[in-house]
């Protein structure tokens, strides 16, 4: 028994330096643009993640912004969330604030149309901004109307 | 050694084996993060046009409470309704209601084009496109072809053939509103939809609306309890006035068909029961707030009769004039006219004034066992001296005697006795006395009858009036045992009939408000709450302090009215309470809003001397009304208590026109559309 294992190491034993020198190349010539290609995917699911994210950071926000106090609603220019005043704060309408690296801003303008008088009704626009891999600022925004007398 | 050949270049596969596995796996993960990306891409546009789609809804919302408030509010120049729409809701108002102005009874369906869906195609970025479609489906009568028609078309039939019914309103219906909205952003499509159910109801109370006071028993209400009096020190109590509407003067003059017209456009009054209900009509120290205005206080003057012994001095005639009771009657300061008569029959007189004061009277047709009791005061009138001398009321004994009251001497009493044959039945022609007559013959207190007779055959001979005046015309809204009503004869008879000004039945029955009490009303409710502080928190703003209806609401439990409320045009409707209602605030209420209290198994209890505007309802219990009161619109209730009122004190009840639903104008001036609930949302 042990001398035919030995004879089947002694079978095995040896790459040609050849066999080696071109698995070494093509191991490289493919190794290469795996690595960007799964570069790149992260890169795109990290976009991907941040587009969910920011669509669900402002969607949240749309959301708790219809139900609060109809009385809380008054023209806004464009606001940080966190220096957004009174009940209209993220705090207030108990809703996460957004995750480091993104930002969250509120726009309120009042609709104002002269065959509707005293509508009642805003226009919100919930932007998040973060940045993206590259540095650059990537955004969303999202548009709704609020019916203040609802 | 083939083998051994054949195994040692494994490493290239190898090599091979792991790249390709490598690339699978990259291209794997790069496909999947790439389809993540478009997910995230197209999430994220679905999101926006979901937005939108929820904007869409919200929008279409607005604009449909828009319209709906139009078309709910009563004022007469948003009539008619179509054309007078303002530019914003026209189309959705136009869309709603028929030609006539009434809302469509088939299925409408219609797009949604107003400046508001337009602002969102135009301020929403990358919105492609919203359509609108609002849809009301087709409604379901409340009452007709329904079981509950048959609780209030026909009821209480009877041997002789005689129903008692409520005519119902086929516009009051059920409806189904739905709005649908689908928007697209980039390449993705949201439709959002939103229904809810809405109720059209009219917010006039039937048949009782009609009337400025409904009681249906006299129950514990001391009718004459006031000791009435001319002097204004020694008055204590004052009477409530009711003022029916229109008012008149008592020497209107007006012709039999103008004062017919009049008393159909007024509140009426009903009082019910087998007692008869006989006010004595105050004087209330002849105040012209408080003092009764339907009676002919002018002085009529009539010739002696020429087989009598006065007839030969010229300057001597009859008189007679009408006066209300006051306890002064029976002393020496108005020479004794009734001072051989009972006390209790003229000195004291009844809390209500049912036909206003001299100042403000208010004629009407009252329906009931009623009448009332007043001095006819006559004697003889000398031109030369112009002094009156009483005839006072005398009895047999009396007559006899040779003392009569109004310290005449012996001389005088024989003189009037040989004037009168000795015959007292001659004397009691010309002596005062207290007339008991059905109430309804002080509707002719204002017409001008064009002869001179008319006082004396209007207290003493209603036949022989009614001989004297065959063409009096009949009432057409209202019809007694089937036979059109007079207004100046009594109405005490077993079934009414009432219509509308175009001669639409209403009504046919003994007692409307008996179907009260088989919840007429709570059928037509749209809400229910709890209690008073859920209704509050619905319909009251409580900084502004307005009350907003436009509905029939019904609350499980009391009301109370706990401050002074305003209600907004459009805003008024029907609270329909299980328990009391207590009104402890004032309602201001333009007069165009109708607002209706109902306590429908309890009381309603007024406990503010400010201005209610408001019809209250307590067909099964009682209305207690405070010292002082002003309410506007009409009361309807089992009984009437009220505390008695200070001199001077506001006591009135004064009728709202707004109220009557024998007004076809008026009463389809009042239909409202209430959202029945909470707006269900579905996403498609």
């Amino acid at each position: 028994m042990h001398f035919s294992r030995t004879y089947r190491l002694d079978e095995n034993k040896g790459f040609s330096l050849t066999e080696l020198l071109i698995a070494i190349v093509i191991m490289c010539a493919a190794i290469s643009p795996v690595f960007l290609a799964f570069s790149t995917s992260r890169k795109t699911v990290g976009a991907a993640s941040n587009i969910s994210r920011a669509v669900s950071f402002a969607s949240t926000y749309m959301t708790a912004l219809r139900g609060a106090e109809p009385a809380a609603f008054h023209e806004l220019g464009e606001t940080q969330d966190t220096a957004v005043p009174g009940a209209l704060s993220p705090e207030k309408l108990m809703i996460d604030p957004v995750q480091a690296g993104f930002k969250r801003k509120l726009t309120l303008k009042k609709v104002n149309l002269s065959d509707f008088p005293g509508l009642g009704i805003y226009h919100a626009i919930v932007t998040v901004e973060w940045k993206n891999t590259a540095g650059a600022v990537s955004s969303y925004a999202l548009e709704g109307l609020i019916d203040e007398k609802r | 050694m083939k083998n051994a050949e054949r195994k040692r270049g494994f490493i290239l596969p190898g090599a091979l084996t792991v790249v390709v596995i490598l690339v699978i796996l990259a291209s794997t993960r790069l496909y999947f993060s790439r389809q993540q990306l478009n997910t995230a891409a197209k999430l994220s546009d679905y999101e926006r046009s979901y937005q939108a789609s929820v904007s869409g809804l919200i929008a279409a919302r607005a604009v449909l409470s828009n319209a709906i408030n139009f078309i709910n509010d009563p004022a007469p120049e948003t009539f008619p309704k179509r054309e007078k729409a303002p530019a914003g809701i026209k189309p959705v108002v136009e869309s709603l209601l028929d030609e006539n102005g009434r809302f469509r009874a088939v299925e409408t369906e219609f797009d949604l084009a107003t400046s508001l869906d337009s602002y969102l195609k135009k301020n929403f970025r990358d919105l492609e496109n919203i359509l609108i479609t609002v849809k009301l489906g087709r409604g379901k009568p409340l009452y007709l072809e329904t079981a509950r028609a048959k609780d209030f078309e026909v009821t209480n039939c009877q041997n002789d053939g005689g129903c008692s019914f409520i005519k119902a309103d086929p516009k009051e219906s059920d409806y189904l509103l739905s709005v649908r909205v689908v928007s697209a952003v980039g390449n993705s499509k949201c439709a959002v939809g939103s229904f809810t159910e809405c109720r059209i109801v009219n917010i006039i109370p039937p048949v009782l609306g009609k009337f400025t006071l409904f009681l249906r028993s006299i129950g514990s209400l001391q009718i004459n309890s006031i000791s009435d009096t001319s002097v204004s020190s020694n008055f204590k109590i004052s009477p409530a006035v009711i003022n029916n509407g229109m008012s008149a003067a008592a020497t209107s003059g007006l012709e039999p068909s103008e004062m017919r017209d009049m008393i159909e456009r007024q509140g009426w009054i009903y009082l019910g029961g087998a007692l008869r209900w006989n006010f004595n009509l105050t004087y209330a120290a002849n105040s012209a707030n408080f003092c009764e205005g339907p009676l002919l206080r002018d002085f009529y003057y009539y010739p002696i009769d020429a087989d009598q012994t006065l007839s030969s001095s010229a300057s001597l005639r009859y008189y007679a004039t009408e006066s209300p009771l006051y306890s002064e009657l029976g002393d020496i300061s108005t020479d004794e006219p009734f001072s051989l008569k009972k006390k209790d029959d003229y000195s004291n007189t009844s809390v209500l004034n049912l036909f206003g004061s001299s100042a403000v009277l208010s004629p009407t047709v009252i329906i009931g066992n009623v009448s009332r009791s007043y001095a006819l005061l006559q004697g003889i009138y000398n031109s030369s001296s112009k002094k009156y001398a009483p005839l006072p009321y005398l009895d047999q004994a009396a007559f006899s005697s040779p003392n009569w009251p109004g310290d005449m001497s012996a001389a005088t009493v024989d003189l009037i006795r040989n004037n009168f044959k000795n015959d007292l039945k001659n004397y009691q022609k010309r002596m005062s006395d207290v007339i008991v007559g059905h109430y309804n013959a002080a509707n002719l207190v204002p017409v001008d009858l064009k002869n001179q007779n008319a006082l004396k055959t209007m207290a003493f001979d209603q036949q022989e009036f009614s001989k004297s005046f065959p063409d009096f015309p009949n009432m057409s809204r209202l019809r007694s045992n089937m036979i059109p009503a007079a207004f100046y004869k009594p109405l005490y008879e077993n079934r009414y009939t009432i219509f509308d000004d175009r001669g639409k039945l209403l009504y046919h029955g003994d007692d409307p408000a008996r179907f009260y009490e088989r919840n007429l009303l709570s059928h037509k409710a749209g809400y229910v709450f709890k209690n008073s502080l859920a209704l509050w928190k619905k319909v009251y703003d409580q900084k502004k302090k307005i009350l907003s209806l436009s509905s029939i609401v019904k609350v499980s439990g009391p009301l109370d009215i706990f401050e002074h409320m305003s209600v907004a045009r459009g805003g008024g409707g029907i609270i329909i309470a299980e328990g009391d209602i207590r009104i402890r605030g004032g309602i201001s209420a333009p007069d165009s809003e109708p607002v209706t209290l109902v306590s429908s198994k309890g009381d309603i209890y007024v406990e503010t001397s400010e201005r209610v505007n408001a019809a209250l309802v307590a067909v099964s219990g009682r209305l207690i009304l405070p010292a002082s009161f002003d309410l506007k619109g009409m009361a309807a209730a089992r009984e009437l208590s009220m505390a008695p009122g200070r001199p001077g004190a506001t006591r009135k009840l004064t009728y709202n026109a707004v109220f009557d639903p024998t007004d076809y104008r008026n009463y389809s001036a009042n239909y409202r559309m209430m959202i029945k609930g909470e707006w269900q949302n579905f996403v498609e």
